[in-house]
């Protein structure tokens, strides 16, 4: 993660703006399952996962996130339950254990890819 | 503009339309879970703002413009193809589809060309309408290709996955062309000239007595032999096409065509030395009974060039198709 931002902060002169947000986005795209899986360890609607994931950083639309939330929960990644205690009835969800073991797999594989580019970093410099 | 809360609001309307396309057990839940969050969405804009109350309206525009076409949304919940021929099957549509093209277009524009001809109509309205039959057919080819292929990508996820695996034996052969596309083209049209004058020369001959049209092929050769000639152009055209595809000779295409050249020469030479191949009355209407006979002008004409242009296209043949498989030998060797 570091290495990227440090790429494309020397790049940031001389390269169109348009191509760096989409490089950006491509590489946080990849993360949005394994951050929706983190953040719904604690049970969470839409709305506010949305914001969550925002302020970490991975902006996601609404559009594609109610949908994905809908497949995890068919592949068995998520579990959910309508909330009607209050005023405004929602849908929370939940990590389940598939979910968690696809998160933890998914972590792995993330701390690996940054150990290598690390390591690349190390040894270019 | 007066607010109407009691009737359908934006988000209603939104919402009706992105789950009209979802299975009917999920559209409730659907609904108001995308209820709940374009309120949520709506109270965060609220609170950030001046939080007047007027701005309500305006920020479920801004809500729900944001989350963009309900449609697309709805896509998504379906997993919906918003595209009608994907990237794995693209290649192969566009392959076969300009194939059919090269391939279907000039055969049945030369068609229509011939039977208007046939119908008696001048050679420039017969053009006309070919031209125009050209647009029609290349529509027709570009429309049931691209439905078939619509169809195959929705319905046949098998074919779909061997259309995208790709193998060596698809890389196509870059070697120069031993046969052009001209070579093949003219031999279509020769072909397509030879069936053209067999059928028109019953109403346009050029032998004419007293106006009527003396047909110069003898009439009697319709029960049999000038439609098999015809097949015979026929499978010749076929035969080129196959050419042009193996873009090289290759002994079986040598073959056929050495028996297509046979099946042509063989009848013509020996109806025209039997006195059957041109029609008797021709030379009456000429006056010109020398033409007549075995051995006559014609006979002899018809009999030396029909076997030179057959021999000499046979012999080409065989000549590249021994030379090139000489040479596959060779290299197989070293």
């Amino acid at each position: 993660m570091d290495l990227t931002v440090l790429c494309l902060t020397q790049y940031r002169m001389s390269m169109n703006d348009d191509v760096m947000t989409t490089h950006r986005q491509e590489l946080r795209r990849g993360t949005v399952v394994l951050a929706c899986l983190a953040v719904l360890e604690q049970p969470g609607y839409g709305y506010r996962l949305l914001e969550t994931l925002a302020d970490f950083g991975v902006s996601v639309d609404a559009n594609t996130l109610y949908p994905l939330l809908r497949r995890l929960e068919k592949q068995g990644l998520l579990t959910s339950e309508w909330n009607t205690d209050e005023a405004r009835p929602r849908k929370f969800y939940r990590t389940s254990p598939d979910g968690r073991a696809l998160a933890a797999q998914l972590l792995t594989d993330w701390e690996a890819i940054n150990a290598s580019l690390n390591r690349l970093r190390g040894e270019t410099a | 503009m007066t607010s109407r809360p009691t009737d359908l609001t934006l988000t209603e309307r939104y919402i009706a339309v992105a789950v009209q396309s979802l299975p009917e057990q999920q559209r409730a839940d659907v609904s108001r879970e995308l209820r709940a969050a374009i309120m949520d969405a709506m109270d965060a804009r609220l609170a950030q703002g001046r939080g007047q109350a007027h701005d309500t309206a305006s920020a479920e525009a801004a809500v729900l413009t944001e989350m963009g076409d309900p449609e697309r949304l709805a896509a998504s919940y379906t997993d919906r193809k918003l595209y009608l021929i994907g990237p794995d099957v693209f290649l192969t549509y566009w392959r076969v589809l300009k194939q059919l093209l090269i391939i279907i277009v000039p055969i049945l524009t030369g068609l229509v060309f011939l039977a208007h001809l046939a119908d008696g109509n001048s050679g420039l309205s017969a053009i006309g309408e070919a031209a125009g039959s050209v647009i029609t057919i290349a529509l027709h080819i570009v429309f049931w290709t691209t439905l078939v292929f619509v169809i195959i990508d929705r319905y046949d996820p098998d074919e779909v996955r061997r259309m995208r695996t790709w193998s060596l034996d698809k890389l196509p052969d870059t070697a120069p062309r031993q046969i052009s596309l001209g070579d093949i083209l003219s031999g279509i049209a020769l072909s397509i000239v030879a069936i053209a004058l067999i059928v028109l020369q019953t109403r346009r001959s050029f032998v004419t007595d007293n106006g009527e049209h003396v047909p110069v092929l003898n009439p009697d050769l319709w029960s049999f032999w000038l439609p098999a000639i015809i097949v015979v152009l026929l499978i010749g055209i076929v035969l080129e096409i196959a050419k042009y595809r193996s873009g090289h000779w290759t002994m079986p295409l040598a073959i056929s065509n050495l028996l297509v050249n046979a099946a042509l020469a063989v009848p013509l030479v020996w109806l025209a030395f039997s006195e059957r191949l041109i029609n008797p009355e021709v030379f009456t209407v000429l006056d010109w009974p020398e033409g007549a006979g075995s051995d006559g002008v014609l006979a002899i004409t018809v009999a030396v060039s029909v076997l030179a242009i057959c021999i000499w296209d046979a012999v080409e043949g065989l000549y590249h198709a021994l030379r090139n498989s000489g040479r596959h030998q060779s290299a197989s060797r070293t």
